[in-house]
């Protein structure tokens, strides 16, 4: 099965994420900011999806997605904005950088997994 | 009424007055905003702390003391962010100036309350992160033990099956060969009854026959004396007699013989009516080695049964252990999900130290513009409306004093 991408600044997130996607059989890579996501994706086999935080220090997960989207390989890989924003802008600026979808923490284990399989089927 | 008002109307002391108060109103603000915030946010021990700290935040603000040598504020404030008016400037009595100065120089002291508050906060986050993460280790800790608890039971699952399997074969290999030999002595027995009717048989002619070889002996006997008598009649008869001695000597000789050859029949007929008995013998014997096979039958299938137990009970086992896996791996995932509340609580909590440092150097602002004269910005302006632009999570706003929500779904797949 293709790793799944996960982008968070907390290591908290990063850790249960991993812990969570570990438990249904999914491997992950990790990063802890966009930018080294970015550096990561180069060296990154090919993945199952992007799920990643929207604030983080240096860029956002926004504007991970529109550079994340330049990327040929990555042109159609589902990304998942994971993240405590509720502002609709912030959303709509997601949405048209293109972003597959918006889950606002927390969000149950079962609903990200199910998510998951949704947009990204193993 | 706003603060850069001009003041130069009023008498020192109503000036005094209304300086104590604003200062007293943005030392309150400062406090009780610190406090609420953090309280609004834990329900932990820290609230006591931050909530003490705030207090003492308080207390400082209504302080107009003429004391000199106030402790200067550790580093140089930055610039204001707003470029106000100069607000009139007339000449103030020695007593409002000497209190101005007081209440600046306390306000100073906001701006190290409020950094001692934050790192108080920060503290907390650090405390929350590192207990979140050694949550996450627990979890995947239980996790693994569950794995590894379903695979030893799998593993033995497979071994009771090939036990059973193997065990199967053999017992009815061994139930095959019981059959065999129930057969096999069934013929057996079959072929003694035959047998024994024979040797019965044998035995009862074998009887007669040595009575009829006794009662030879016994004609033998009589004529072994019949035979003695005719040779004394024979003698008695003279030269008359002579060859009828001779015939009755033969006789006798006969006679003998005839009673040697008789006992021999009966020792004969001895031996074999013991030769008889002892196959009639034998052939009860073959009851108890059916007895033998019958048992031996019978724990070949309570071996069999065993088995089958056996292997029932280690898949029983696991399917009550995949039920409860279910059940903990359930309740795994939703602690594991549970640990996003820690990310929660670290941006609000983050955000309220930023808000703090913004109170303080907002304090260092009032006390310039207070020592100078100048006018300040608005609370609102300066505090509120970047904390209320800095928001993220519903949940901020409504505790801000939104009306309601943004109510947009959780989940949006565009």
């Amino acid at each position: 099965m293709k790793p799944v991408f996960l982008v968070d600044d907390s290591a908290t997130m990063l850790a249960s994420m991993a812990s969570l996607l570990g438990q249904a059989g999914q491997t992950v890579e990790k990063a802890a900011s966009a930018e080294e996501a970015l550096a990561k994706l180069k060296a990154t086999p090919p993945l199952r999806a992007i799920i990643t935080d929207y604030h983080m220090p240096g860029m956002t997960g926004a504007a991970l997605v529109r550079e994340v989207r330049k990327l040929a390989p990555y042109r159609f890989l589902p990304i998942l904005l994971l993240t405590t924003e509720s502002d609709q802008a912030k959303r709509d600026e997601a949405r048209a950088a293109g972003a597959t979808g918006w889950l606002v923490k927390p969000v149950e284990g079962e609903k990200l997994l199910a998510v998951l399989r949704q947009v990204a089927p193993a | 009424m706003p603060f850069d008002a001009p003041v130069g109307g009023a008498a020192p002391a109503a000036r005094k007055r209304r300086l104590l108060l604003c200062c007293a109103l943005a030392g309150v603000a400062l406090s009780l905003g610190a406090t609420w915030a953090v309280r609004a946010l834990l329900g932990q021990g820290i609230v006591a702390d931050l909530a003490g700290a705030a207090g003492f935040a308080l207390a400082l603000a209504p302080l107009a003391r003429r004391d000199a040598g106030r402790p200067a504020v550790p580093t140089p404030l930055p610039a204001p962010a707003l470029a106000m008016p100069d607000a009139p400037t007339e000449p103030w009595t020695e007593d409002a100036q000497d209190v101005a100065a007081d209440v600046a120089a306390e306000l100073d002291r906001y701006r190290e309350v409020a950094e001692i508050l934050r790192r108080q906060v920060q503290g907390a986050v650090a405390e929350t992160e590192a207990a979140a993460l050694e949550l996450v280790g627990r979890m995947d800790a239980v996790d693994g033990g569950m794995r590894a608890l379903r695979q030893v039971l799998v593993t033995a699952q497979q071994d009771a099956g090939a036990l059973t399997a193997a065990g199967s074969g053999e017992v009815g290999a061994m139930r095959g060969a019981v059959a065999t030999l129930r057969t096999r002595l069934l013929a057996r027995t079959a072929q003694i009854r035959d047998d024994h009717e024979i040797y019965r048989r044998i035995s009862s002619e074998a009887e007669d026959f040595a009575a009829a070889v006794s009662e030879i002996g016994r004609i033998a006997s009589q004529t072994k004396l019949l035979a003695l008598n005719a040779t004394i009649e024979a003698a008695r008869a003279g030269e008359a007699g002579k060859g009828f001695a001779v015939v009755a000597g033969e006789v006798r000789t006969l006679a003998g013989e005839a009673a040697r050859v008789a006992e021999g029949v009966a020792q004969g007929l001895g031996r074999l009516r013991e030769v008889t008995r002892l196959r009639l013998s034998d052939a009860l014997d073959t009851e108890a080695e059916d007895r033998l096979l019958t048992d031996a039958a019978h724990q070949a299938e309570a071996a069999e049964h065993a088995f089958g137990r056996l292997a029932d009970n280690a898949s029983g086992a696991l399917v009550a252990l995949e039920a409860s896996g279910e059940a903990v791996a359930g309740h795994v995932a939703q602690a594991l999900a549970g640990a996003q509340f820690q990310d929660i609580v670290r941006q609000r909590l983050q955000q309220v130290s930023r808000d703090m440092e913004r109170l303080g150097l907002h304090a260092a602002w009032l006390a310039e513009a207070l020592r100078e004269l100048r006018a300040v910005e608005p609370v609102q302006s300066a505090i509120l409306d970047p904390m209320q632009d800095a928001y993220v999570m519903d949940r901020q706003r409504v505790a801000h004093g939104d009306a309601a929500p943004r109510g947009a779904p959780a989940i949006e797949l565009f």
